[in-house]
């Protein structure tokens, strides 16, 4: 990939002219334009004629509740003109990552990223930062990082997030480690990298990486979390490895296995890679010639996900749940929102002495802790023992009549109102969006039942 | 877990039956991790608890093994924690000597393979990592590849075991993130990983406990010592480092404000005099944003 | 003709109930062994009945006086009947016993119509069936033999006793006697409502808990007779039994004990679980372990069933398991947990009957050997074993609370006057407050006291109503070595459960200590004036007394002179002091968690709110915490340690008052 197109910097002189003059008649058009401001919004900021950022400081501050002009430089003041700014800030943030490119690699430093759902992960992100330190050691030789990956395309975002070359072997998604490892036995035949690094994810990297480790005869570093140079090492680096039980780490010379654990170093921000697809390898030759003869053989068939009834998930798994407790009176409509939200019912301790909900939905500390993504609660006031029991969700929205009760003070969104008539808008809402993407929403379904009709006819 | 009615069909419960299903558990000394009191670890204890299922369902043989330093047996903490498996209605346990610091790898090789001499299916059973010591999670692939059996981690349920052109397969449910789960079929004979998702182990019971036999091995295979636990010792875990907020502002307006902020302070939005639908549509907009919505 | 039949008559009733007794007798014995005194039991009977037993059955005064009538004139009528007719006696004294004789059954016969007359609209907690034979057939026992000793007296007028109708008469009166013998002889050993005179008779004589009764020596020394605490297994055997798991696993003595129920009901009327619609009925519970012994079927129970649990569904099985997971068996496990332990029903049961500790005996096989501690049980059994607590927080921290207090710690002092006990409610925000109260109180009154710190353990309370005896042995034998290493003249404690535990449970364990609950300790330091308090001028306030001080302890008292003692003037709600209504939180019901139609502290909170109290004053960290999680409650809940503490005179503030006077007495002139 090449950026010195979109780097090249085209000017109109004529513009710039009638920017600079502020009494021309298309004065404030000017700027906008080319502050890539759409519409007739001032420019705040813009390219001038040198490659420099210009700014416009009569376009900067709001104007204040008595009519006054106001430039508030603390930053609280989130107004249109900084999220505005903010947009204009972030290309030009892209624009500033350095270009890298390492076109003879002495050695290379494969990562096997998760790619969870086609995009890398956050983990992963720290995985590349982990493995650039090792590839860019000050030293003499320069490493390439190489990412691995499988699917049908290749992610977004690898060479921001800091890879140089790329493999990518095209197996379906699905549990298939016995495949995956035989591309990556391929590659360690082919290229030899000094290092593999992994996600310690339990059916991500964590899995894949134990087999590779295996195969190859290494000591994997499991859930590494810190890498330091080392000189003593073998490998020139050392490393520390948290145990399972998160009770004891274990300080040894960096393996050539590393399985990482998140935030095991930083990611990269300054740098750009050319995430190019590695030359003159035949994958598909490599694999037909490794092929399943060396590992155990596919005895592992995997026969695609289940239908999961969002009500039958245990409450610590589930990542929505929607929340009874007291202020509930329209059981009936909350039964129906949850169903047509998809979300896990939970319960506040008094709903369920009630008789409302059975005992295994109550959330809190007398019930389970949940760790949702979204919480909501409706009709729940938030006593302690209940905020203690979802203290570790994410976000929490309440829907309550009372504006003053302590969950409406955690939540990071309350509405406040008749919680039934609430969730039933809510229902209505996603039912009338489902309705607009009826052919979408059918895919995921029928997929499923298509998989199940194939394993009813095995 | 109600998940939709799983294919227990009759004939394959009966072909199990004739040739009754072989379970291995491996079980780990497990230590509280407040009190560092020896108790089962919860993992294995799982492990156990989907055996013993199988067992009372399908009759399965369930045999559990410990590799384990041997020594002053009575009141170990290691013969403490085996009793708790015991007390799950296990009536013996087989404790394989080794002495501190050895490689389990050989010596569950060896008695697994010992095991092998029965013609039905097999299964290996275990935590998928151990609550003491490295905890890496590594013994159930290095023995998989040892034995040349398929390993399968994070399975929570086993639906079925079946037989079909002359081999011998098991129907297993694999739990993804978020209380999603996968099915899988896999040849046996093989070593599943139990996940945390797996069903809560059963109440470990005072009688059966002091009653279990806890059955002394010694085996022929001469002990390897561990060379990751001799050459590179545990310590005692040191608390990670918070990452900080990466500031890569390219003004120096935006990095003093990035390094002087405060954290974010999360006082939610509160919509009070609202319609209810304005209240749905704004949340709504956080469920799609937060992707829940599926 | 009638003194031909009447001999031979009695004889064969006499003859066939001997041969009852001896089986019943017998079916008890097939339950495990218990030694008991048999010469000193049955010695000591008579006043364990007329005393003890009357003292429960005086509380319905009414009744009393029926029962005294009808059960003291059939046993007077009953045994001159035996000697009039079956011994040879001199005339005269015929004549006076056949005159004792008519005056007996007179007054048999009155309370048989008292006893009839209530069993016309009989209360919901009364049986029925049998039971309602009964007045007849007393009726006809007496009626009969009053007019048997009027034609012996010759009384009655000569037209009726010569020729047909003396034939007729004598006929129906034997056939009237019969049928009055038959039920209320031959009933008491062959089974029937009469039973609980037989098994009610020597299950006072041979109770597994002898202690229970008064003796003259006891009253003399004013000493309380009173036993509470459960029996402890053997665990070092390890044959041992550990808990029932069959009818036959009683020991025969409980056997017998079950025997003597009269389904009376007052147990039924009590029990909290019962009130809340969970499925629990104390009285039918006894009733099962009486079908147990037999093997039959609960269908001919005529009592309240278990509330949601039709009757005739469940089976016995004499040998057999007396609950099966499966259901269907003597006892569905529901039942078995969701007894609070309140003691109530023991309390209020005239027989004497020990309810609660066949229910933690069923219990402890439950846990022991099945492993089938429902709800959060087995979390906590788990938590306690590896924590020392129920709630699995680090033992370390268990003073967590009182960082600010600096709290003297045993291991430091080694020797105090007062030992205070914090028990678990130390984890708990809500019973942090009270606690801070009370070592508030205690510096106020310069109470030499100590606290034993993270060396402490839970008492071992949770996990022996839970049935889990192994964990509350070690917890307890470890308590005990701890307490060992200290000296110290009390244990104070505003726990209860602890206090229970603690003074009545670990002497078996060879834990002997003088143990008072904070409001006892804190009327003792009123009583010795050491305490300045300000009155009460709050609104109306009521007490809730906590089983495990007030049926387990015996303590009513001294909490309510503390009350008053703060000014406060009490008002009581209807079920108080031993009558008192449990909260729930007791017998690890919150943990197992049964449900029911009502929950027990809202009915607590009921109670409150028909005194038109603002304030209840509770002293037990568990009603505090089942009477606080009350939706919508009417009155707030403060713990007697709380009211005290607010009631208190600084002594500071005081004592500045008095410098500050002086000075300007100083300074005016």
């Amino acid at each position: 990939m090449s950026s010195s197109n979109q780097d090249r910097v085209r000017r109109d002189p004529r513009l710039e002219w009638i920017a600079r003059n502020r009494l021309h008649p298309e004065h404030e058009q000017a700027l906008a334009a080319l502050g890539q401001v759409g519409g007739s919004a001032l420019a705040i900021e813009w390219m001038g004629p040198n490659g420099r950022m210009r700014r416009n400081p009569h376009a900067v501050g709001f104007i204040g509740p008595n009519g006054r002009k106001r430039i508030d430089r603390s930053g609280a003041q989130v107004g249109a003109t900084d999220s505005l700014r903010g947009r204009a800030g972030n290309t030009a943030k892209q624009d500033n990552r350095r270009q890298v490119d390492i076109a003879e690699p002495d050695f290379f430093i494969a990562v096997v990223p998760d790619t969870g759902s086609g995009r890398l992960t956050e983990h992963d992100r720290d995985l590349f930062g982990l493995a650039r330190r090792l590839a860019d050691q000050p030293g003499v030789e320069q490493g390439a990082v190489l990412a691995v990956v499988f699917g049908d395309s290749i992610p977004e975002g690898l060479d921001e997030a800091g890879a140089d070359r790329v493999v990518c072997f095209p197996i379906a998604s699905g549990y298939a480690p016995e495949e995956r490892l035989a591309a990556l036995m391929s590659l360690e035949a082919a290229l030899l990298p000094r290092h593999w690094m992994l996600p310690d994810t339990v059916l991500g990297g964590g899995d894949l990486g134990r087999r590779l480790a295996v195969q190859l005869g290494e000591r994997p570093a499991c859930g590494l979390w810190r890498v330091d140079e080392d000189e003593q090492a073998a490998t020139g680096w050392s490393c520390v490895c948290r145990s399972g039980s998160g009770r004891w780490d274990q300080p040894r010379p960096l393996p050539r296995v590393a399985i990482a654990l998140a935030e095991c170093a930083e990611p990269v921000v300054e740098t750009r890679h050319a995430a190019a697809e590695v030359e003159g390898l035949d994958l598909v030759a490599i694999q037909a010639n490794e092929g399943a003869g060396e590992v155990i053989g596919s005895s592992i068939e995997d026969l695609g996900a289940v239908a999961v009834d969002p009500s039958a998930i245990a409450l610590d798994e589930a990542e929505f749940i929607l929340s009874a407790g007291n202020g509930i009176r329209d059981w009936e409509g909350f039964h129906h929102a949850a169903r047509v939200l998809g979300a896990t019912e939970g319960a506040s301790r008094v709903a369920v002495d009630d008789g409302f909900m059975p005992r295994n939905r109550q959330v809190g500390a007398t019930g389970t802790w949940v760790s949702a993504r979204v919480y909501v609660a409706v009709g729940i006031s938030g006593a302690i023992q209940h905020l203690q029991g979802i203290q570790r969700c994410d976000k929490v929205v309440a829907i309550n009549s009372d504006a003053g009760c302590d969950m409406v003070k955690r939540a990071d969104l309350s509405v406040i109102g008749d919680s039934a008539e609430v969730l039933q808008a809510l229902a209505t809402l996603v039912e009338a969006s489902r309705g607009e993407a009826t052919s979408q929403q059918q895919a995921t379904p029928s997929d499923v039942h298509a998989l199940k009709e194939v394993r009813d006819v095995a | 877990m109600s998940l939709e009615p799983s294919s227990v069909n009759s004939s394959s419960v009966a072909s199990a039956s004739t040739q009754a299903l072989n379970i291995d558990v491996l079980v780990s000394v497990g230590r509280h991790s407040l009190t560092e009191r020896p108790r089962r670890a919860d993992l294995d204890a799982r492990a156990l608890e989907l055996a013993l299922r199988l067992r009372d369902q399908r009759g399965a043989q369930v045999n559990a093994c410990h590799v384990g330093e041997g020594g002053q047996r009575a009141g170990s903490d290691t013969e403490a924690a085996l009793r708790d498996y015991l007390g799950m209605g296990l009536e013996h346990l087989t404790w394989i000597d080794a002495p501190q610091g050895s490689d389990a790898l050989g010596l569950l090789d060896e008695h697994l393979r010992a095991g092998q001499v029965s013609a039905g299916p097999r299964l290996v059973l275990c935590g998928m990592r151990a609550e003491q010591g490295e905890g890496s999670g590594l013994l159930p692939f290095l023995l998989s590849e040892s034995l040349g059996w398929a390993y399968v981690p994070a399975v929570v349920e086993v639906e079925d075991v079946a037989s079909e052109d002359g081999h011998w397969y098991t129907t297993v449910l694999q739990a993804l993130p978020r209380g999603q789960r996968r099915r899988l079929r896999v040849r046996l004979p093989a070593l599943l990983g139990i996940d945390a998702a797996a069903a809560q182990p059963r109440q470990s019971a005072f009688g059966p406990a002091r009653r279990g036999r806890i059955e002394q091995r010694q085996l022929e295979t001469s002990v390897i010592a561990d060379e990751s636990l001799a050459n590179w010792p545990l310590q005692p875990a040191k608390p990670r480092p918070k990452r900080l907020k990466i500031v890569t502002a390219t003004n120096a307006r935006d990095r003093f404000k990035a390094a002087a902020a405060k954290a974010e302070s999360t006082g939610g939005k509160v919509l009070q005099d609202v319609s209810p639908e304005q209240g749905a549509e704004a949340v709504l907009t956080l469920l799609k944003e937060e992707g829940v919505l599926r | 003709m009638l003194n031909t039949l009447l001999p031979m008559l009695l004889l064969a009733v006499l003859a066939l109930a001997v041969v009852g007794a001896a089986r019943r007798i017998a079916l008890w014995r097939r339950g495990r062994p218990s030694p008991v005194p048999v010469l000193a039991g049955l010695m000591a009977m008579p006043r364990r009945y007329l005393v003890d037993l009357h003292h429960v059955v005086a509380r319905d005064k009414v009744f009393a006086n029926t029962h005294v009538a009808t059960a003291g004139g059939f046993v007077a009528a009953a045994a001159l009947l035996l000697v009039v007719y079956l011994v040879p006696l001199p005339g005269s004294v015929e004549t006076v016993l056949e005159v004792l004789l008519l005056l007996f059954s007179a007054t048999m016969f009155v309370g048989a119509r008292l006893v009839a007359k209530r069993r016309r609209h009989p209360p919901a907690r009364l049986s029925k069936g049998p039971w309602m034979r009964l007045p007849k057939s007393l009726q006809a026992f007496s009626a009969s033999v009053f007019l048997i000793a009027l034609a012996n007296l010759g009384l009655l007028p000569e037209g009726l006793i010569s020729g047909v109708m003396g034939w007729a008469l004598a006929a129906v009166l034997l056939v009237a006697l019969g049928l009055g013998l038959a039920e209320l002889l031959l009933g008491m050993t062959w089974g029937g409502p009469m039973k609980h005179a037989f098994a009610g008779a020597l299950h006072l004589a041979f109770h597994r808990r002898a202690e229970r009764f008064s003796t003259r020596k006891s009253d003399r020394e004013g000493k309380v007779h009173r036993s509470t605490g459960l029996k402890a297994l053997n665990l070092e055997d390890e044959t041992a039994p550990l808990g029932v798991a069959t009818p036959e696993d009683f020991t025969w003595n409980q056997r017998l004990g079950f025997d003597a129920c009269v389904q009376c009901g007052r147990c039924e009327a009590v029990c909290p679980a019962f009130a809340a619609g969970q499925p629990l009925n104390p009285k039918k519970l006894i009733q099962d372990m009486v079908l147990g012994m037999t093997g039959r079927s609960d269908a001919a129970y005529a009592g309240s069933p278990y509330p949601g649990k039709a009757v005739g569904e469940h089976q016995g099985n004499p040998s057999g398991p007396i609950v099966v997971e499966a259901g269907g068996a003597l006892l569905d496990a529901d039942t078995l947990w969701s007894c609070t332990t309140c003691r109530a029903c023991v309390e209020e049961c005239p027989m004497m009957i020990e309810h609660v500790d066949a229910i933690v005996d069923m219990r402890r096989f439950m846990t022991l050997e099945q492993g089938q501690t429902p709800g959060k049980g087995s979390e906590v059994i788990d938590n306690l074993i590896a924590t020392d607590n129920p709630n699995g927080y680090a033992p370390a921290a268990r003073m967590h609370w009182a960082a600010d207090l600096s709290l003297p710690l045993m291991r430091d002092l080694g020797q105090v006057d007062v030992l205070l006990w914090l028990g678990d409610g130390a984890f708990d925000m809500r019973n942090q407050r009270t606690l801070r109260a009370l070592v508030k109180v205690l510096r106020a009154a310069g109470v030499d006291f100590a606290v034993l710190g993270d060396e402490e353990r839970d008492s071992g309370d949770v996990a022996r109503r839970l049935g889990d005896e192994a964990t509350f042995q070690r917890l307890a034998k470890a308590n005990i070595a701890t307490l060992e290493k200290y000296r110290f003249q009390t244990i104070v404690t505003c726990d209860p459960h602890s206090f229970h535990v603690l003074s009545n449970e670990y002497g078996a364990f060879g834990g002997h200590y003088r143990v008072r609950h904070h409001s006892t300790y804190i009327d003792e330091l009123m009583a010795a004036d050491r305490l300045s308090l300000r009155s009460w001028k709050g609104g109306s306030v009521t007490y809730h007394d906590p089983c495990y001080l007030g049926r387990y302890n015996g303590e009513y008292e001294a909490p309510r002179r503390v009350l008053t003692a703060l000014g406060i003037e009490l008002n009581e709600m209807q079920r108080s002091g031993f009558r008192s209504r449990c909260c729930g939180g007791g017998g690890g019901a919150p943990i197992t968690d049964i449900p029911g139609e009502r929950r027990i502290p809202d009915m607590r909170m009921q109670d409150v709110a028909e005194t038109g109290a603002e304030l209840v004053a509770v002293g037990c960290p568990q009603c505090t915490a089942m009477l606080e999680g009350v939706v919508d409650a009417t009155a707030q809940v403060r713990d007697i340690a709380e009211l005290v503490a607010d009631a208190l005179v600084s002594e500071d503030a005081s004592g500045k008052e008095r410098a500050a006077r002086p000075q300007v007495v100083e300074v005016s002139p």
